[in-house]
């Protein structure tokens, strides 16, 4: 049982995003942390393809598609968008060994995607960027 | 974002409500910027009532804590379990100090304002030294000194007392003028103020407990903080003979964080193994159970715990105050293919002014016959704290079957290779002695 929801590149979109993976939780009776945990994955790739994959100023006219599936206890997100060609899993990880001072402020959201997903596959296929993304959903307790 | 708040003299609770998310992550972070910047209170912020927060809060959190005066500070309490898997995953505990309740943030605030001067420098003090088992010198380690002393001796004018003296001082090697102790693990951290600092049990902690008696007799009472690595025999055998646990009215609060932790404490202080049963001991001892990757405070230094190599887990902790830093990681086995910036320890070392570090075997052992034993050697050793920038580091848990002659070559090997292995960042190497007492 697929669902799927498109999006305009515009950051105040985000609550419908919300809106449409609770739905989905709901619907497949993810536990609450599993629930929280898609939320994340859903706002990082969503607000860093509004953020940074088109032109600063641009009316938010860019298409954002997403599609979910569970399938014997394994999450698939897949997410495209047809912003500029980005690749978010060679994006260098943050360097979390400097002392905290030193941090950057932000970088942090790239990370936390990779972390709580299983398997992440990129690819640039007719002017869209595409991610196929796997979290094994951790047994329920 | 709803945000409520509260506060109290120096102190501001903030309470946001639901997600902190990209779009409620402005509002956030233009309260808690206007509370940093305006430094007239620490903040807590009270994550109970947060659902889940994302990569634009920890964007909010790190501005904040940027933004604040130095001496202001800044901590969350109550994170539920998904905001501490987002906390763990982005090592942001290191950034912010959590805490389990707002009431456990508040006293750890309160212990630290009343924590002593941080002008203060930081005193380090080696009771034990020792690995594995007690190893006094014998009849024929000191035969061995004075054989070498007296080789030394010939040719040298040692007509006066202040001339021998001189001579032992300046002519004579560590290992022969001295020794670098029997008994174990057990290093003190004195930080000027009234609480004590203790890392681990070993017998040296008999040795403690007789000097501060000494010093200042039993009428006075204090409060003793204990660290333990781990509850193998050699870090807590001394404690049935630490003198201040009989006197009434000192407080003992033992910190580690194994499970067992009172029971390990209970069971070797009770019939047949020792007289005195645990339960009658006159001065309150308590058990704290800590959790790796927390901060805590503990009399006014900050207190990082971490998961080590060990057989049955051992624990490495990190004690900071200002911009002072010692790390008391013993009885971890390190293992050499690992050793990268990926490597959590690495980390963990991170610029720390003084590693103290258990450097039981030689390489060679380590990746041989002693392999999974538990401990880890002096090449590794050097290699980390070069790779953390590590300021001095101190070689701890000698192996026993060594004599002081072989620990000192030990060092002088320690040495040579931190200077043909360095690039650049000079660490100084030290081997802990009892009685070495050192300042940070």
């Amino acid at each position: 049982m697929k669902a799927s929801l498109g999006l305009r590149s515009d950051g105040a979109e985000l609550g419908r995003l919300f809106g449409f993976a609770e739905e989905f939780a709901r619907n497949h009776s993810l536990a609450e942390a599993e629930q929280a945990r898609l939320l994340v994955i859903l706002e990082e790739l969503f607000t860093n393809a509004v953020n940074y994959g088109y032109p600063e100023g641009a009316a938010a006219t860019g298409r954002i598609e997403i599609g979910l599936a569970v399938k014997k206890r394994r999450l698939e997100i897949h997410f495209s968008d047809d912003g500029r060609p980005f690749d978010p899993l060679s994006h260098a990880p943050p360097d979390l060994d400097r002392v905290a001072a030193d941090r950057p402020v932000g970088g942090l959201g790239l990370h936390l995607l990779r972390s709580l997903v299983d398997d992440a596959r990129y690819r640039r296929d007719r002017a869209r960027n595409h991610l196929a993304l796997i979290r094994n959903l951790a047994p329920p307790c | 974002m709803e945000i409520g708040e509260w506060r109290r003299d120096g102190l501001l609770v903030l309470r946001p409500v639901g997600r902190i998310d990209n779009l409620t992550a402005p509002t956030f972070q233009d309260r808690l910027l206007v509370a940093a910047r305006a430094g007239a209170a620490d903040v807590i912020i009270d994550f109970v009532e947060v659902a889940y927060i994302s990569s634009a809060g920890l964007r909010a959190l790190m501005a904040a804590s940027k933004a604040k005066p130095k001496e202001r500070r800044i901590a969350v309490a109550a994170l539920n379990s998904i905001v501490e898997e987002i906390f763990a995953i982005s090592r942001f505990a290191e950034v912010i100090p959590v805490f389990d309740t707002v009431e456990a943030a508040i006293a750890a605030r309160d212990s630290a304002s009343r924590a002593p001067s941080t002008a203060a420098p930081l005193r380090v003090h080696f009771w034990g030294s020792r690995g594995s088992l007690p190893t006094p010198l014998g009849v024929a380690g000191v035969r061995s000194k004075l054989h070498d002393a007296l080789l030394a001796a010939r040719g040298h004018e040692l007509d006066t007392p202040e001339a021998v003296d001189a001579f032992i001082d300046r002519e004579l090697p560590f290992s022969v003028r001295g020794t670098f102790g029997g008994n174990t693990a057990c290093v003190e951290i004195a930080t000027g103020g009234e609480e004590f600092v203790v890392c681990d049990l070993g017998t040296g902690v008999r040795e403690f407990g007789r000097a501060l008696l000494a010093e200042r007799g039993a009428a006075r009472k204090h409060c003793f903080n204990v660290f333990l690595s781990h509850l193998h025999w050699d870090h807590v055998m001394g404690f049935p003979f630490f003198g201040p646990a009989y006197i009434p009215g000192n407080l003992i609060r033992i910190h580690g964080c194994h499970k067992t932790l009172a029971q390990a404490l209970r069971r070797q202080h009770s019939d047949p193994g020792f007289p005195v049963d645990f339960d009658s001991l006159p001065a309150t001892i308590e058990f704290v159970e800590l959790m790796p990757g927390r901060t805590y405070q503990v009399a006014g230094l900050s207190v990082l715990p971490i998961q080590q190599f060990h057989t049955g887990g051992s624990y490495g902790y990190r004690f900071s105050r200002d911009d002072k830093t010692i790390v008391y990681s013993t009885d971890c086995e390190h293992k050499y293919s690992v050793l990268d910036e990926s490597y959590p320890f690495v980390h963990f070392y991170r610029n720390a002014d003084l590693l103290i570090f258990d450097a039981m075997y030689s390489l060679a052992d380590t990746v041989s016959v002693k392999e999974d034993w538990g401990h880890s050697s002096n090449v590794i050793a050097v290699e980390l704290a070069q790779a953390a920038r590590v300021k001095r580091l101190v070689l701890f848990h000698h192996e026993p079957v060594f004599d002081d002659r072989m620990i000192e070559a030990v060092l002088g090997e320690t040495v040579r290779f931190e200077e043909i292995s360095r690039e650049g960042h000079k660490v100084e190497v030290i081997a802990a002695f009892d009685g070495l007492d050192l300042t940070v």
